[in-house]
């Protein structure tokens, strides 16, 4: 049971009340810290940031802000937002939480199989903490807990694509995956390819990412392969190794070539 | 902490613990309209509410996540006047609300979505209900609804002229509301949970973590000592007497092979203990402090296992017989272990548990061998089935509460008078010492037909005094609630190379789990409701049910016929590719036409003997000629994605109308002091609409206002006997009741208006609205209830009547549908499908499409997507509504619809024949035909998940 309920005014406060308590978990949308009566183990003290973080979107010297405590369904819906990031939002299944859940609360809670980490990953958005700025990708690899405050992405460049696959509409996903090209179809200066759902956390398949940059990796085929190798997620109850290894390398190299196709 | 908030438009402040869930806290300020269905998962929907005007989960919000902010709830929905929105009247009109239990949610939903979007897109609709979990309705009339009020919104009163049946009848086939549907969608206490009284105690039940195990010892010291226990059962303080969860007929063709709580525990989530306590947190804390030792022993968790050299036995106790003990009973006892719980039968049904089989019974007509050698093409396939869950939205719930020397018990349940012979049995007192008050059900499908939790709890209440509230967790209803039974079915065809059937055999393997609940009868429906779809001289069919360590199985809409037609329907197509012929014009050739006689029938008894039957009403013709005509037969269109391959497919489909010679209804009507009715029915409405069809019934019979017929059915103290809600009886049998006692009462009511105005009664007859009229002066049923209540009157004018039949009534369909298969992922997408479904004569349009469409999508469901998973342990490893897989409003095919095809039964009540439960045999059968159509390959395996498919492509190993 929570027993010590906290909303500060600002992230100073909020880390402040962090760094005080035992057992204290910073609570966004909620979605995932209240859902930890049934998963984890039960904080009994949490902060409440909404009134702490900011929630809205501007454009700034060619980037996308975005207050980490946005609801995800105003990021699907703000015209501003690439569509890639976008679609990845609106992945979230259900309107009621992505009514209630945050982008900050998403990055936090670092799900494998999170729709926005991927092409958050892929399209190098950065976080702004109490701790200074940091890309995305750094902040979840080393497992920061700095209470996100903005989220940046950069805007107008190269060609992105968030994909999902799962057995139903609401069924967990097999496949979540964001992906990044810049440059041409036929000379790719720069590629981001990342999965979720393969392993412990999302995962950059930076040979993919060599391949496609060299040229090495040039026709569906060959994409698919080296996508194959470069994964091994685990068998679960959504599938055996095998399986999600295949659905995998198909929808994610089909998205490579749906970004080559966009860039023209 | 003081929590401030704005709720549904009044400022409020209560204090509450932070961390309360936001549920907790709205039913402390009086909402009740915000309910549980998944413990805070987040996916079904049925807690709902408005946060600062978006739809969010109450489930997975904390008490102080409303501090400071706007909260509304269905109840802000109702005009000054009381009345419901617009958005309410338009789902209740639109068949939207069947069981209801969320339907508050749906309400808020659409609300919501029209303050957003005025004009919404069939794209709008799904998202705005993207967060709805609904069972009952297939989601299909939720798009019909909005269209509805944006019509109405735009000054036009209706869309669409509402499609009628029943010739001249006033309600019979005519479109009318639910007679429950206003009261739920306003969100009133209706259900069981609503009627808990502040001095309730919790029972909370500790399960087993083992698939297969002997309690060595158990200590329950610790959990008794704890404050505010009152107290702990276990093995060796209830009743020790064998019994069936089945909630059958009795003598029931089950087993009584289980006991309150034993010293053995045969699957993962079986009971252990239980606790019954002052408040839920000290019971479950109580619950961690029974120590238990257990031998653990292997397990078996299917047909092949179970029937291995050797293996485990699941019920190693004697075996007994009521009458008609086999022969070697001596010999099966020969190894039986007397410390084990005993299995009673209460006839033979085959059982032998010695061998791990629960039931077992084969038959046939004609000369099977005979017809397969006259055969010039003969196939031998095998199909398999997987468990399903029912997921009723509500899950399993009782309250039972002591009164006087009596208990009552508020139940969900389908079954209200089984549910009190089962209960007085296991406390040993009479039946007239239990009530049972069959509260509305948050949906039910089969599994509220067996007693799962009622009895346990009347036994805590019943020992101690005290009232008692029972509710099943999400978990337990996965791994302790009645299931679909998984069933493996060799089907052998032999045919003439014009198609012409000439040999049909049926081997049905079933896997019952650790109890016997419905073992003989589950599987012999699927025969009795799949081979007579095709008329061959022989045929024949053997039935196997072995125990196993799964969760325990029982019924679910349907029975078994979603399984044996789905492998009967797949080997005729499969037959049709052999012969070179187009499935339809197979089909066609060998299937049921009204007239004959079906043969097979005296020896598919399910428990009794059977005997042969005609087919009086078959809608087949029309649902055949309408459904090619709409898919468009043969003419599918080709997928511009070379990746997705386009199929189509279809089946027929049959189930029965209760069961002849088994089943019996009741029905009581009075008449009030100022003319109006009240109808007491045995029948148990789950959310079905059954209480409007028994409505609808007397006031097309007495020719009077539906308004002033009032129905209280399910109510074992105030309402005659009946069999209970399933085997697809409502209609048919309790719907029957309702017309007999109101054909009884016209005759009373002539005979009495007759007295009064000094004529013969023949010379009468009642014009609408309510009047008698022929006489020397009209008399409206108010006079007449005047002249036969008052001093010098007659008595109140009361009918009662009952409805037995042994006269079969089947309803059939013709189910089509179009797939897309992306071979490259394996994933199934249904693009179209349609169901043209005969029901007889429909009572409840309506709400009789409603059910077929959720019937559909439920089976979409099981045949796509759902799937019950275990480890190598035994233990269920996917025991919540997301990972098990149920289909949303985001898997409703594009092109989804429901027709029913009118064919007046003569034995049915004006004509009707079951309808909801058909619904569900037609969707594994036509969509396995169509991605066969689309990719070639067999889907012989449910589910046809991607992963399966791919396999079955050769895609993967």
């Amino acid at each position: 049971m929570i027993e010590n309920y906290y909303r500060p005014k600002s992230t100073e406060e909020a880390e402040q009340l962090l760094q005080n308590q035992t057992n204290a978990v910073f609570l966004a949308g909620g979605t995932q810290v209240n859902r930890a009566y049934l998963e984890r183990e039960i904080p009994s003290t949490v902060i409440d940031v909404q009134d702490a973080i900011p929630h809205d979107i501007h454009v700034q010297q060619g980037q996308l802000v975005v207050g980490a405590m946005i609801r995800l369904q105003d990021l699907a819906d703000d015209p501003r937002v690439p569509e890639a990031l976008a679609q990845a939002a609106k992945f979230i299944p259900t309107r009621s939480v992505r009514n209630q859940a945050t982008l900050g609360g998403n990055i936090g809670a670092a799900r494998p199989d999170s729709y926005l980490i991927p092409i958050l990953i892929a399209m190098k958005a950065h976080v702004v903490t109490s701790s200074g700025e940091s890309s995305v990708e750094d902040y979840l690899q080393q497992k920061k807990r700095d209470l996100i405050s903005t989220v940046s992405v950069p805007l107008g460049q190269g060609a992105a694509k968030a994909v999902k696959e799962s057995r139903s509409h609401l069924a967990l996903p097999v496949v979540s995956a964001g992906v990044w090209l810049k440059g041409s179809s036929h000379d790719i200066q720069e590629a981001r390819v990342v999965a979720g759902c393969v392993a412990n956390h999302a995962l950059r398949l930076t040979s993919v990412e060599e391949g496609l940059v060299s040229g090495a990796l040039s026709n569906p085929d060959s994409v698919e392969l080296a996508i194959g190798q470069a994964i091994s997620p685990s068998p679960n109850l959504l599938g055996s190794q095998t399986y999600k290894t295949h659905v995998n390398s198909v929808v994610i190299a089909k998205a490579i070539f749906a970004c080559m196709e966009a860039l023209g | 902490m003081t929590i401030h908030l704005t709720l549904n438009g009044r400022r409020r402040s209560i204090d509450a613990p932070a961390g309360e869930n936001a549920i907790r806290l709205l039913k402390k300020l009086g909402v009740d309209s915000v309910r549980n269905s998944d413990d805070g998962h987040g996916f079904a929907g049925s807690d709902t509410i408005l946060y600062d005007g978006r739809i969010v989960g109450a489930n997975i919000l904390v008490a102080a996540q409303l501090d400071g902010h706007e909260i509304r709830t269905v109840e802000s929905l109702r005009g000054p006047d009381g009345c419901l929105s617009d958005v309410q009247v338009a789902l209740v009109e639109s068949g939207c609300v069947q069981s209801g239990y969320n339907a508050p949610a749906a309400a808020l939903m659409v609300t919501e979505l029209l303050e957003r979007i005025p004009n919404p897109t069939r794209r709008d609709v799904q998202d705005a209900l993207s967060g709805l979990f609904n069972r009952a309705t297939g989601y299909e009339q939720f798009f019909e609804a909005v269209k509805l009020i944006v019509a109405r919104r735009s000054g036009h009163d209706q869309i669409d002229t509402p499609v009628e049946f029943g010739g001249t009848s006033r309600y019979v086939g005519k479109r009318s509301n639910k007679v429950d549907a206003a009261q739920l969608v306003a969100g009133e206490k209706a259900f069981v949970e609503d009627r808990i009284q502040a001095d309730a105690c919790i029972l909370k039940v500790l399960r087993s973590p083992h698939a297969h195990a002997n309690i060595q010892s158990i200590d329950s010291s610790a959990a008794e000592a704890l404050d505010g226990v009152v107290a702990v059962f276990t093995h060796k303080n209830v009743p020790q007497k064998p019994y069936s969860q089945a909630g059958q007929g009795f003598p029931e063709p089950s087993p009584y092979d289980r006991v309150l709580l034993d010293t053995k525990v045969r699957h993962h989530g079986d009971r252990v203990a239980a606790v019954l306590a002052e408040d839920e947190e000290t019971a479950l804390e109580a619950l961690k402090l029974i120590k238990v030792e257990y031998e653990v022993l292997p397990h078996v968790m299917n047909w092949d296992e179970a029937k291995a050299i050797g293996a485990p036995l699941v019920h190693g106790g004697p075996v007994e017989y009521v009458v008609g003990a086999p022969d070697d009973i001596d010999s099966q006892n020969a190894q039986a272990n007397p410390h084990e719980t005993k299995v009673v039968y209460q006839f033979p049904i085959g059982g032998e548990p010695s061998k791990n089989i629960a039931a077992q019974v084969s038959g046939g007509i004609g000369d099977v061998e005979k017809g397969l050698a006259e055969a010039d093409v003969i196939i031998n396939r095998s199909y398999t089935t997987t468990q399903i869950q029912c997921t009723p939205l509500e899950m399993h719930t009782t309250y039972v509460r002591p009164e006087g020397d009596r208990i009552v018990i508020h139940a969900s349940t389908q079954v209200p008078y089984h549910l009190r012979r089962i209960v007085a049995t296991q406390l040993g007192i009479s039946e007239n010492k239990v009530r049972v008050v069959k509260e509305r059900v948050g949906g039910g499908y089969g599994s509220k037909q067996d007693i799962l939790l009622d009895e346990l709890a009347a036994w805590a209440a019943y020992s101690t005094k005290r009232p008692v509230f029972h509710q099943y967790t999400r978990e337990e209803e996965f791994i302790s609630c009645s299931t679909r039974k998984p069933m493996r079915v060799q089907v052998e065809l032999g045919a003439k190379s014009d198609g012409t059937l000439t040999a049909m055999r049926m081997n049905v393997e079933s896997n019952q789990g650790a109890y016997g609940a419905h073992a003989l009868t589950v599987p012999m429906n699927g025969v009795s409701k799949s081979l007579p779809l095709y008329l061959c001289e022989n045929a024949s069919f053997n039935v196997t049910a072995y125990y196993s360590n799964i969760p325990p199985t029982g019924a679910y809409q349907g029975y078994g016929a979603p399984k044996a037609n789905y492998a009967l329907q797949v080997a005729m197509k499969e037959l049709a590719d052999e012969l070179g012929m187009d499935h339809m014009d197979l089909v066609e050739k060998n299937r049921v036409r009204q007239g004959v006689m079906l043969e097979i029938l005296k020896c598919l008894g399910e428990g009794r003997e059977g005997a042969a039957a005609p087919v009086d009403s078959c809608g087949l013709d029309e649902a055949l000629s309408r459904g090619r005509e709409l898919i468009d037969w043969g003419h599918k269109p080709e997928s511009s994605d070379p990746d997705v391959k386009i199929g189509e497919g279809m089946c027929i489909l049959q189930q029965g109308s209760g069961l002849p010679g088994l089943d019996q209804a009741n029905c009581t009507i009075k008449m009030l002091g100022d003319g109006t009715f009240v109808v007491q029915s045995g029948g148990a409405d789950l959310g079905t609409g059954l209480d409007t069809v028994v409505t609808k019934m007397v006031a097309e019979v007495l020719n009077t206002e539906l308004s002033t017929v009032s129905v209280r059915s399910g109510d074992t103290d105030l309402a005659p006997f009946d069999t209970g809600a399933y085997a697809s009886s409502g209609t048919y049998f309790s719907g029957g009741a309702a017309r007999n006692a109101a054909e009884k009462l016209r005759e009373k009511i002539l005979m009495e208006a007759a007295a009064i105005l000094d004529c013969v009664p023949e010379d009468l007859s009642i014009e609408f609205p309510g009047c008698i009229v022929g006489g020397k002066e009209e008399l409206d049923f108010a006079k007449l209830s005047w002249h036969t209540q008052g001093g010098e009157g007659s008595g109140q004018l009361v009918a009662t009547s009952s409805f037995t039949t042994d006269k079969f009534s089947f309803p059939y369909g013709a189910h089509f549908c179009r797939v897309a298969v992306n071979i490259r992922t394996g994933k199934t997408t249904v693009l179209a499908y349609h169901a043209l479904q005969d029901c007889g004569v429909p009572v409840n349009p309506e709400y009789a499409r409603g059910q077929v469409f959720g019937g559909v999508l439920k089976s979409i469901g099981h045949a796509l997507y759902e799937e019950m998973l275990f480890d190598e342990k035994g233990c269920c490893i996917n025991p919540d509504l997301r990972s098990y897989g149920v289909p949303m409003i985001g898997d409703v095919p594009e092109d989804f619809r429901v027709e029913l095809v009118e064919t007046p039964d003569p034995h049915g009540p004006f004509g009707a024949k079951s309808i909801a439960e058909i619904s569900v045999n037609g969707a594994a059968a036509v969509l396995a035909n169509a991605i066969h159509d689309a990719c070639g390959v067999w889907m012989r395996d449910w589910p046809f998940s991607p992963e399966n498919l791919l396999r079955a492509l050769g895609t993967i190993e």
